[in-house]
């Protein structure tokens, strides 16, 4: 009896250089798909994803220019998930953390990729163009943070609630700034993320109707796999209403991200194995923390900062007790081939 | 030489026909009176979110095309040589043929709608990558008969149309080598067996009606042949159960001259869009008819999944495209052979059968899919970890693998 199979999509933040490199290289399958989502974007976006992310970028560099870390994160995750469920791993739910709900949706057959990473571009270009500079900051292992500096957090937001000792606030650059400083000053780890806009913030409401636009010009089909929300926990399914869609979505960019509460609904709920097919293991690393001691449930990342993907994947799909074929296909009889050179 | 196209469902989008509709004020309220709605409404604003259902999509396609057709001869005076469409499309095609006047075709296209609406169980996805000879071959080794071919819109991108589980079943089959599933959500399964009632009740409505032979030539989705005089009602209502034979609608027009301009008349570009892969595609396999370069041996880290492993120098390309045979008889006798050869394959060696190539020393290998016809003539079967197809005939079992 397997348990039900949660996939978890990251949101803006979880993204870097080179992310999924070695199995772009590696894994013609994966390596199909992202080339399939890069046709797509480059027009829409004026240049090439993969060169971007593979043949340009460098992992020390920042990778946050909204307009290319949004459609990359979605054709990242979009092409993870693919190889994923062309191996045999089938989700029984999605469940997409802020940017990560577009992906989800795409997955779920609600959105066509083209939609999807149309719809990432044309956000992005709209937050580029009329969002003020803020800074995410993510706060970690203090667990009374929004009381403790409540003064600081004034003109601040906090944008998500991970686990107890994880959260992440978000406000502009000038209100953020000596928050920093008196956490540093407190020897408080936090860490700011790679986002340079206030998303979950009142500093987007302006943002509302030009979005609701966007969002009603796409078409959502009905869902075939269920989407979590990590607004409440709730579970959407099946036929939706169009406003519905475009209202829920709003939410999602505009309301902090209970990540923590949903994680504990699902559990009331029953046992998973949580899956994140983000680039960097984080939400893997999140249901860790919320896992209550004793749960039968399980996490695992199938890729993540450290490099090692084919390894990291490998594994992931070990323990959903699938092997994976294409790409050791491809070790074997890249072996077989050279061996059979060398012995010609 | 130049041909006017019309897109079909896929191409709508709110905001399609913009001013047109204020250009045109009389044939709008036309409209209108028709459809008991407002189609400036239905396109600008869809308020209601219809747009994206059948019984509105059509009318919609049909007028903004229309529209457009009429806005295009009114600014350039340039009347086509020749006219296409795309399944709706092919309305506006006859339409500027003269074959009926815009009321007319207006109101066929409402009853096709709603009927084609009606028949909502089904679903339908693209295959891209895969010949036809291949999809053809994989759905009748899995046993898929009741799934049909729906487009045959590139080469290389064909769509798929039957009953909602048939489809679903499909996405495990194409996810090979460089073959891409892609759901599409339409309401139905346009363009399949499930569309017979449709086809029928449609039939005895356009059986009520007279259609004038086309003034231009229209070539025609069921046969990519020009329309004959008096095929109006045989040809729209086969059209809704049957294959568009988009692509060989273009060749059949691009080898009508070398200088055939097509221009897409209505909203957005889909159309445009196949017609350069079809090219490119014809260009590619044009140069791929040459003799191939001996295959270079270089140890790389990075395979590229384009690449094509060969086995030998007559190993098959995944891309490859039929050789023209000059003779069918004879190209019938290697067809019916090569059948025969995948069928006692597929008879006696399940999906991951270790085998040895005859030719090349490549150590052990596994066959990742049945054993398939290709170009009509070649017994193949496609190997794990080669992006390319082994000929039967240069296979053995490998018995060392044997499990």
């Amino acid at each position: 009896m397997r348990l039900p199979l949660v996939f978890m999509f990251s949101g803006q933040g979880s993204q870097y250089h080179q992310m999924g490199r070695e199995l772009y290289d590696r894994h013609p399958r994966f390596r199909l798909w992202m080339d399939h989502c890069d046709e797509i974007a480059e027009p829409l976006i004026g240049g090439s994803l993969c060169d971007l992310l593979y043949r340009k970028g460098d992992k020390g560099q920042p990778f946050d220019r909204l307009l290319h870390t949004s459609p990359a994160l979605v054709a990242f995750e979009f092409s993870l998930a693919r190889v994923l469920i062309e191996e045999g791993a089938r989700p029984d739910y999605l469940l997409g953390y802020s940017l990560g709900e577009l992906t989800a949706a795409i997955i779920g057959g609600a959105l066509t990729i083209e939609q999807g990473i149309g719809f990432a571009a044309d956000y992005a270009r709209l937050v580029e163009a009329e969002s003020p500079p803020a800074t995410m900051l993510a706060v970690v292992g203090v667990s009374d943070v929004e009381m403790r500096y409540a003064g600081l957090l004034a003109d601040c937001w906090v944008t998500a609630r991970n686990f107890e000792r994880h959260l992440v606030v978000t406000g502009p650059v000038d209100a953020i700034a000596p928050l920093r400083a008196a956490l540093t000053g407190d020897g408080v780890v936090h860490q700011v993320l790679a986002v340079k806009y206030g998303f979950h913030t009142g500093m987007h409401a302006a943002l509302e109707a030009p979005f609701k636009a966007l969002a009603e010009k796409v078409d959502f089909a009905p869902l075939r796999t269920p989407m979590v929300s990590c607004l409440d926990g709730s579970v959407h399914d099946g036929e939706s209403d169009q406003r519905e869609w475009s209202q829920r979505l709003w939410a999602t960019f505009r309301r902090p991200v209970e990540f923590g509460a949903t994680v504990r609904g699902l559990l009331d709920r029953g046992d998973f194995h949580f899956l994140d097919v983000g680039p960097s293991g984080t939400l893997a690393t999140f249901v860790k923390y919320l896992l209550p001691v004793g749960s039968a449930s399980t996490f695992g990342d199938v890729i993540n900062n450290f490099g090692r993907d084919e390894r990291t994947y490998r594994d992931a799909l070990q323990r959903l007790g699938l092997s994976d074929v294409s790409s050791t296909a491809y070790r074997q009889a890249s072996a077989a081939h050279s061996s059979g050179r060398a012995s010609a | 030489m130049k041909t006017y196209m019309f897109p079909g469902q896929g191409s709508q989008a709110r905001g399609m026909g913009g001013d047109l509709f204020d250009a045109f004020p009389e044939l709008t309220a036309k409209a209108d009176e028709v459809l008991g709605y407002s189609i400036k409404e239905l396109c600008l604003e869809d308020p209601r979110r219809e747009l994206g259902k059948t019984q509105f999509t059509q009318p919609a396609l049909y007028v903004v095309n229309a529209l457009s057709y009429y806005k295009r001869i009114q600014d350039t005076g340039e009347i086509p040589d020749y006219l296409a469409g795309h399944s709706l499309g092919e309305f506006n095609a006859l339409l500027a043929a003269e074959c009926f006047d815009f009321e007319t075709g207006l109101k066929l296209v409402k009853k096709r709608g709603e009927l084609m609406s009606e028949a909502d169980q089904g679903a339908m996805a693209a295959i891209v990558n895969a010949s036809r000879d291949q999809i053809e071959a994989l759905l009748r080794e899995k046993g898929l008969a009741n799934v049909d071919i729906a487009n045959y819109n590139t080469p290389l991108q064909i769509v798929i149309s039957g009953p909602t589980a048939d489809i679903a079943a499909c996405q495990d089959i194409f996810q090979f080598d460089r073959v891409m599933y892609v759901p599409l959500n339409t309401s139905g399964a346009f363009h399949s067996r499930l569309m017979l009632p449709a086809k029928r009740k449609f039939e005895a409505f356009l059986k009520k009606r007279k259609f004038s032979k086309p003034k231009i030539p229209v070539i025609a989705n069921l046969t990519a042949q020009p329309y004959p005089d008096a095929a109006v009602v045989e040809y729209l209502s086969k059209q809704i159960s049957s294959t568009v034979l988009w692509s060989d609608t273009i060749h059949h027009l691009m080898s009508l001259s070398d200088a055939m301009e097509f221009v897409e008349i209505g909203h957005g570009d889909v159309l445009a869009k196949m017609i350069l892969k079809i090219k490119q595609i014809a260009a590619k396999s044009a140069a791929e008819q040459a003799p191939p370069p001996a295959p270079v041996e270089k140890k790389s880290e990075t395979p590229n999944p384009a690449a094509v492993v060969s086995a030998a120098p007559s190993a098959i390309a995944a891309t490859g495209s039929a050789q023209t045979e000059s003779n069918s008889g004879q190209r019938d006798d290697r067809f019916a052979l090569a059948e025969q050869k995948v069928a006692a394959w597929n008879s006696r060696h399940p999906v991951g059968t270790g085998v040895k190539s005859t030719v090349a020393a490549h150590g052990a290998l596994i066959t990742r899919t049945p054993a398939v016809v290709l170009f009509g003539h070649r017994a193949a079967v496609y190997m794990e970890g080669y992006n390319g197809y082994f000929d039967l005939d240069e296979l053995s079992l490998d018995q060392t693998s044997a499990a």
